[in-house]
């Protein structure tokens, strides 16, 4: 066993490192390129630790706990998102908070929303960490706030409310296990670290695979179809939520192996045995068999919740949303121009989704969401005045957007009500390059003014004039105007 | 008497041009006025009280020090107050006073009538 546990984590490290998974499932990663850079899953710590005094029972079956959805019928190659968050990820969270998956859309996570952020636009598959690296820095909506997408909608969805929910909900780390089936059984029955119920995984294979769907051999959880023949064409993302040991598996010279694990397809209920099917445990200590044909490493999450801080709501109106992609940042300094550092990193909405609108090519161009600016805040009792969202416009794919920047706030949830503080300067074109837009931080709502200033957001005096009543009622007149060493001049006139 | 009545006039005239005259529309009614201008301090996140009927900068506390705000708004010697773009009169939410603003579509010099017929007071 302890041989076992430190070739986990060998191959844990490597992930974390930047190694990679070795299971891709046709496309490439959006994620590829300059962008992809800080995109990778290099932060997932490989953390899990597999205590060795457990006997494991026969079977578990996890698809049969509250926490799995029911099963999916898939749209399109997006079976690595279907697997990873529409089961997966789905079945993690609820496992975090004793929710029942099927009691409600608000407990289930939209596989349509994180594959139409990794699919440029087009129908293709993709890998499961993207999904999961959205999942991680961005966060997951349920499908209750996204609602559906046609195949060929690849839809976004509008709202700030939809995408702050989606915050809430995170991959905090992802486990890659090598093929080694005593820590995926472990992991399926505890998770490796005692817990009620275990965990469940994915992985890929080709597709092209022969299902025995009459099988009537031994087994404790009862399914009739059983996987005899690996696929030889095809690319497919699927998860494994059990095991059964008594499963029979008689191979070609007539040797009968034994135990299984239970795979759950996204390829409707009425596929194989209510969407399930025995994979032989001998189909992964074959050494002929070659990763694509059966992928070598599997894969887990681990899930959190995450409380943003300080959120922009962000209302882009453009027609190439893959020209796109944003900053945030703040400053200290109530008067300056720019942030002291953007951070692009938010995990979506990223120069992704392909060369259509914003809201996909049914929905329009414009669409209203959320950019997390928690991360951004300074430490060390510092306090922003100003927030930045810089909105950068570069050209790409086959065609290139306009549109404008609609609107903006930063809603400030550190306080015991939130507050919303507003762009004043929209809606403005976006152009080529940097479009840097300010948001002033300084509470006006919690500090007593009149509703007038004597200086825009580019800290210019109006020369504007007022009529002011002086606090004993005297009638006056004033205006603001420019003047030297950090002073403001005052002309007045006023009632003797 | 004739000489009487002509020293009257003189003196009313006199008076009338050391009034400064505003042309208001309020019945044809007459107002002394003092003119004057200010260089207040504009420093970030920092009060300037000024009293605009005495000429002169009063005094400042930061925008921080919500405790001193609270005592500038129990004194009636300020008028207006200025911080970081934001305008504060004495009035509402900022101090006891009987103090109001509102914005004029017509230029500073054009303004001939001094008094508005409602101000906005202070608020959160």
């Amino acid at each position: 066993m302890k041989r076992t546990y430190l070739r986990f984590l060998l191959i844990a490290a490597l992930v974390s490192l930047g190694a990679g998974p070795s299971h891709a499932q046709g496309g490439n990663s959006v994620f590829g390129g300059s962008i992809g850079k800080t995109m990778q899953l290099k932060t997932f710590a490989p953390s899990v630790r597999m205590a060795s005094d457990v006997s494991l029972p026969p079977s578990v079956d996890n698809s049969k706990l509250k926490y799995f959805p029911p099963i999916i019928d898939q749209n399109g190659g997006s079976c690595a998102q279907a697997a990873g968050i529409g089961y997966m990820f789905t079945y993690e969270v609820n496992r975090l908070l004793d929710r029942d998956a099927s009691a409600s859309k608000a407990n289930r996570f939209s596989y349509q929303f994180s594959w139409n952020f990794v699919n440029d636009g087009i129908d293709q598959g993709g890998f499961v960490d993207d999904g999961l690296t959205v999942a991680r820095l961005y966060g997951m909506m349920t499908e209750e706030d996204y609602g559906t997408s046609g195949l060929y909608e690849f839809k976004w969805a509008s709202g700030y409310d939809k995408y702050f929910n989606a915050m809430h909900y995170r991959a905090q780390e992802m486990y890659v296990f090598a093929d080694s089936i005593p820590l995926m059984k472990r992991y399926i029955y505890d998770a490796g670290d005692g817990s009620k119920n275990g965990g469940i995984l994915t992985f890929s294979a080709k597709s092209t695979w022969k299902i025995d769907n009459d099988y009537d051999g031994p087994s404790l959880t009862g399914y009739k179809s059983l996987l005899t023949a690996l696929g030889t064409s095809g690319s497919h993302a699927v998860t494994i939520a059990g095991y059964d040991d008594t499963v029979e598996y008689t191979d070609g010279n007539g040797v009968v192996h034994m135990g299984a694990f239970i795979v759950v397809n996204s390829w409707g209920r009425y596929s194989h045995d209510e969407g399930r099917f025995y994979l032989p445990y001998d189909f992964f200590r074959d050494p002929n068999v070659d990763n694509l044909t059966l992928g070598s490493t599997v894969t887990a999450v681990k899930v959190c919740m995450y409380e943003p801080k300080v959120v922009m709501k962000v209302k882009v109106d453009y027609t190439s949303r893959d020209d796109l992609y944003f900053g945030v940042g703040g400053n200290a300094d109530a008067s300056a121009k720019s942030a002291k550092q953007f951070y692009y990193d938010s995990g979506a909405f990223h120069q992704q989704g392909g060369d259509i609108p914003m809201g996909g090519n049914h929905e329009g161009s414009t669409i209203e969401f959320a950019l997390d600016a928690t991360r951004c805040l300074p430490s060390g009792g510092e306090e922003y005045k100003k927030m930045f969202l810089n909105v950068v416009r570069s050209f790409k794919g086959k065609s290139k957007g306009e549109g404008s920047l609609v609107a903006l706030s930063i809603i400030d949830y550190r306080g015991v009500k939130p507050v919303e503080y507003e762009c004043e300067a929209l809606p403005a074109a976006l152009k080529d390059g940097d479009n840097v837009f300010a948001v002033s931080l300084v509470p006006r709502n919690k500090i007593s003014s009149s509703p007038y200033k004597y200086k825009d957001d580019g800290w210019v005096v109006f020369s504007k004039a007022y009529l002011l009543r002086t606090a004993r009622g005297k009638a006056a007149k004033i205006k603001f105007g420019k003047s030297a060493d950090g002073k403001v001049n005052i002309t007045y006139q006023v009632e003797k | 008497m004739k000489k009487l009545i002509e020293y009257l006039i003189l003196t009313a005239s006199a008076a009338l041009v050391a009034a400064s005259c505003d042309g208001s529309g309020n019945g044809g009614s007459r107002e002394q006025v003092v003119s004057g201008e200010l260089s207040v301090p504009d420093v970030t996140d920092e009060w300037s009280y000024v009293s605009i009927e005495n000429g002169e900068v009063i005094g400042s506390c930061s925008l921080a020090d919500t405790i001193a705000q609270l005592e500038w708004a129990k004194r009636t010697d300020w008028d207006i107050a200025i911080c970081n773009g934001m305008i504060r009169t004495n009035s509402g939410a900022s101090g006891i006073g009987s103090g109001g603003i509102i914005s004029s579509e017509t230029p500073f010099e054009e303004i001939s009538s001094l008094r508005a017929s409602t101000y906005f007071t202070d608020s959160y």
